[in-house]
């Protein structure tokens, strides 16, 4: 832990070397992270605390010597020209004065820079996972180069390809330098320690050729692989750390994956994530049945393509649509109707997240203004108490720029103290994110601070002190001699200086408004979805997956026969009510789809399409799925049966609408199994609708097929149980290596995890904008109370009259209240107009309500106005509790 | 060689510099170590102050890089050793001689290590 933290401190201050004079780094950069090194090893002996406070003096110490060296007339440095001299000598003073200023009153110093570092530290938090997922190029040669080919009916485009339309596809358009193909496997890898289930592809041999993939040893595959026995393996950085200690001279050695002996050949570089998780890749070998004619149809691989140079993304596309088309009508029946195109690649990993993260930027960005606002606010008060040191300045002849200057270079001071404490927040924060994030976030592991967040916590360090600090500035510069002299301070009514604090309050109010209001449809959303039923009950189902080895069980029946064996087992068992074996389990890893046809009908292109499920007897049962007509599997369906299928109500009301399916037969496209039967089935039985991808989907049409007639060799078993379902967790275990002790079991879950997996990304982003909503309205009531206490403060002096001359308590008290009112009332009413031109952005994320839902809204408004009426109080209190006498004899 | 007394005055970094190569060849945090146990913990060089005054006095020519290497294993082959020239030696004894000179006029002008006219405090 304090060895990441070391290297992490290590790595920024490498990159913070960059202010250094070329020279100098280029001569003593590495003995300056040496030496640097050295100093945190030995503050870190004394703890967490004196390594970060080594780490910020020496920043601090590094900023402040480039900034020398530049300045000094080195031989070994460019000096200064002469007639800029001036001007940097009076930025020295101007910064060294602003130190002396800000040491000198250290509470002030202190509420600022803790509020700066909060909105920065956030900020740069957020910024570096969109850094690390968004921006970042992906760690392969020419990464723009490189596209997916996406295939399918018009809107309807997936990245399933079968082996022939991809043959076809990249080898008669001329756009693409190079081509592979590549699917998703999972492995059980035995052998060495526990057996694991672990993710990983077949991929064409030139795979890592066509990514730019320097491997980290070994190499990728060879062209021989792609057709051989292909007993080789190249393997992932993370299952190398994992599995193999990261230990050298791993090549040439042999891994048991899938109960074969693979030839480990190459160790891939950290990053490589395609298909996303994959941590081994073999290679992927066609059969004569791939590639026959009526395979076509059969859509199972990615394809990945590097554009020829000097071509472009839509000419690819253009390409890739004359061939589509010509496919479409030499293979009418197959590939009719459908069109293919291409995407870069880097667009297509991150699409479903992009604006989840643009969203989130942008709400943290909003609460740094709000931090900003409130950091303004705080130097417009101290400005004003300054004004008598401002107009003696001004009056020994410093002119307005100088003044500004002056009152910047505090702003941008603080600034950089935020933004540095804001860094070392980031620091923590990001790990928070990483750590709380859901997985469908990809790249994450590779999220990490670098050059580019630096630069970019920099620039909001400073663009935002210049935000804050201008109008102090000018509002301290201007007129402050005519005040001075003027007024005086004495007994100072009316609205003049308050009027910019003012302005700021309700910009802030407006700004907590926004991100409240944005908050509040994220979880209104949220609970709307958490009340869509799935169509089945996820209480007290524990779930695992299997994945049976080709070498162990080659046939249907010595797969069928484990998985029977395996759910008598399990039913047997003591509190398990039912257990099932499913392939295509709703919210889970497995899922497939396929044409069917009335047999009695000619194949037509755009015939039906349908998700396909495999399931045994007992699954409807165990998962609690309604029978809405006909009957459910029995264990008569068994493989000598004659064969039955189930659909859903939406199949029938799609494809089916006006006559009853019960007894019609139909065919299905694709086989699943390795020996089925693919003969025409007899519709037994409608089941009820289930919710499979996602709760904020339609329903799909669904088919499903008797296990007992297709022995697929991966599934999902479900079991019911009574009580806590993770408590049957280490039964299971049992059972199955009772049957095969090498078999490994992979994801063990209770089904609501599944389920909830599916909504977790709406979670992670509700609750973090609900924490930035809460910042907000905190430093909201803060801003408030700043100011009514500071008006309370000035007018001290006229409260004391109105009450002198006959005032009740309580009419100070409210004419305080009122001002707070009124502040709220102007903010709200700001807010509201840029939340309902911001909340847009968020229709996408929301889900059974609007953008300007009228209930959110309202309570949004409610919320705000007690927490304005709580903040306005205290002052207004206090305003009524003035002693006249005291307040007339001051001054 | 250059005149020692060119090179004067040395900034408070520099001399301490020296002052630490003075009795052995050492590496950057070494001499960082050195001045902070010499002046107690009271002078403290961050690491980019030490490299910029350690630029500007191998540039002079006051300091240069020693052949020497900590044994193998032991250390990490980035660090250099540094080493004082002759004249960098001649340097810091002129500085020494400079400084001394300026306490003495201080002396006797009364002024003492409290800050005070010792003449205020014998009236």
């Amino acid at each position: 832990m304090r060895a990441r933290l070391l290297a992490t401190l290590l790595r920024i201050y490498g990159a913070a070397l960059v202010v250094c004079p070329r020279p100098l780094r280029d001569r003593y950069g590495a003995e300056m992270r040496a030496t640097f090194a050295d100093r945190c090893r030995d503050a870190a002996a004394h703890g967490i605390g004196a390594l970060l406070r080594a780490f910020a003096v020496e920043l601090g110490d590094l900023a402040f010597a480039s900034v020398a060296t530049r300045r000094a007339a080195s031989p070994a440095l460019a000096p200064v020209p002469q007639p800029r001299r001036s001007v940097v000598r009076s930025i020295g003073q101007d910064i060294a004065y602003a130190a002396r200023m800000l040491r000198r009153q250290p509470g002030f110093t202190v509420v600022a820079v803790l509020t700066l570092a909060l909105g920065i530290g956030a900020n740069t938090a957020v910024f570096t996972v969109v850094n690390g997922v968004l921006l970042r190029p992906l760690p392969f040669a020419d990464p723009d180069r490189l596209v997916l080919l996406l295939y399918g009916r018009p809107g309807r485009v997936s990245q399933w390809l079968s082996p022939l339309n991809y043959r076809d596809l990249v080898g008669q358009s001329a756009a693409f330098q190079d081509a592979a193909a590549y699917t998703p496997v999972t492995g059980n890898l035995t052998g060495t320690g526990d057996p694991e289930r672990i993710d990983g592809a077949s991929v064409s041999w030139n795979f890592f050729d066509v990514l730019g993939v320097a491997m980290r040893e070994g190499r990728g595959f060879v062209k021989a692989e792609g057709s051989g026995d292909g007993d080789v393996v190249v393997i992932g950085d993370g299952l190398w750390r994992r599995r193999f200690g990261a230990q050298t001279g791993l090549i040439g050695t042999t891994i048991r994956l899938d109960g074969r002996q693979r030839t480990i050949v190459g160790i891939a570089p950290g990053g490589v994530a395609l298909p996303a998780k994959a941590e081994f890749w073999r290679p992927l070998i066609f059969t004569p049945r791939d590639l026959a004619p009526r395979a076509r149809g059969a859509q199972w691989i990615s394809a990945v393509a590097r554009v020829e140079a000097g071509g472009d993304v839509p000419r690819a596309t253009a390409a890739l649509q004359t061939v589509a088309a010509r496919l479409a009508v030499e293979h009418e029946t197959i590939n009719g109707g459908t069109t293919a195109l291409a995407i870069p690649l880097h667009q297509r990993m991150v699409q479903n997240v992009r604006q989840t993260l643009l969203v989130l930027l942008g709400a943290v960005g909003f609460v740094l203004l709000i931090a900003c606002v409130n950091v303004a606010n705080l130097l417009l008060a101290r400005a004003q108490s300054r004004t008598r040191e401002v107009a003696v300045r001004a009056a020994l002849g410093a002119g307005r720029g100088r003044l500004i200057a002056q009152f910047l270079s505090e702003a941008v001071l603080l600034g950089l103290l935020g933004g540095a404490a804001g860094l070392a927040a980031a620091y923590w924060c990001t790990r928070a994110l990483v750590a709380l994030a859901p997985a469908s976030i990809p790249r994450l592991p590779e999220v990490a601070i670098d050059l580019r967040v630096l630069a970019f916590t920099l620039a909001v360090a400073v663009g935002t002190s210049i935000l804050f600090g201008l109008m102090p500035a000018l509002s301290a510069s201007g007129g402050a001699v005519a005040r001075f002299i003027g007024t005086a301070g004495r007994g100072a009514v009316g609205a003049g200086p308050s009027r910019p604090r003012r302005a700021l309050v309700v910009c802030e109010m407006a700004l907590a408004v926004m991100l409240l209001v944005g908050a509040g449809l994220l979880i209104r959303s949220y609970v709307r979805l958490q009340q869509v039923s799935p169509g089945f009950d996820p209480e007290g189902i524990i779930t695992f997956n299997l994945s049976l080895p080709e070498g162990k069980y080659s046939s249907s029946s010595s797969i069928a026969g484990f998985t029977a064996t395996l759910l008598a087992r399990l039913r047997a068992e003591p509190g398990v009510e039912t257990a099932a074996a499913v392939f295509g389990l709703p919210f889970g890893e497995l899922s497939a789809s396929t044409s069917f046809r009335n047999p009695a009908k000619p194949d037509t292109p755009d015939g039906p399409l349908a998700g396909m499920r495999i399931v045994s007897p007992d699954y409807f049962k165990t998962m609690r799925v309604p029978l809405v007509a006909g009957r459910l599997f029995d264990e008569r369906d068994d493989d000598a049966a004659p064969e039955v299928v189930l659909i859903n109500q939406q199949t029938a009301r799609r494809y089916f609408s006006g006559e009853n399916p019960l007894g019609q037969q139909i065919r299905v496209g694709v086989t699943l199994a390795r020996e089925a039967r693919s003969n025409s089935k007899t519709i037994v039985g409608i089941v009820g609708d289930v919710k499979y991808g996602r709760l904020d989907a339609d329903t799909p049409p669904e088919i499903y097929l008797p296990y007992a007639q297709h022995a697929v060799d991966e599934f999902t078993v479900a079991m019911r149980t009574t009580g806590d379902p993770m408590a049957f967790a280490p039964l299971l275990r049992r059972d199955v290596a009772a049957i095969d002790r090498e078999l490994p079991i992979a994801r063990v879950e209770p089904m609501t995890a599944v389920v909830g997996a599916s909504i977790a990304e709406r979670r992670f982003t509700m609750l973090l904008l609900s924490a930035f909503a809460a910042v907000a309205v905190a430093l909201a009531a803060i801003g408030i109370y700043g100011v009514l206490a500071y008006l309370v403060s000035q007018r001290t002096q006229e409260i004391g009259v109105r009450l002198a001359i006959g005032a009740a308590p309580g009419d100070v008290a409210r004419l305080f209240l009122r001002e707070g009112a009124r502040l709220t009332g102007i903010g709200l009413a700001a807010g509201f107009a840029g939340a309902a031109a911001a909340t847009r952005v968020l229709s996408a994320l929301l889900f059974g309500v609007t953008a300007t839902d009228p209930a959110t809204f309202g309570a949004v408004a409610g919320a705000l106005a007690l927490v304005a009426l709580a903040a306005a109080y205290f002052p207004a209190r206090r305003a009524s509790r003035v002693d006249p006498m005291t307040a007339l004899r001051t001054d | 060689m250059d005149d020692p007394r060119a090179f004067l005055p040395l900034s408070p970094q520099q001399f301490h510099i020296l002052l630490a190569l003075t009795g052995s060849h050492l590496h950057g945090y070494a001499i960082i170590r050195d001045i902070e146990q010499r002046t107690a913990g009271a002078v403290r060089l961050g690491t980019g102050t030490l490299y910029t005054a350690l630029a500007r006095l191998e540039a002079l020519a006051l300091v240069d890089e020693s052949n020497r290497r900590a044994p193998a294993g032991e250390d990490d082959d980035r660090r250099r050793y540094y080493r004082l020239t002759p004249l960098g030696r001649a340097v810091l004894a002129a500085e020494t001689e400079r400084l001394e000179s300026l306490v003495r006029h201080a002396r006797a002008r009364g002024i003492t290590a409290a800050g005070r006219p010792a003449l205020s405090r014998s009236r």
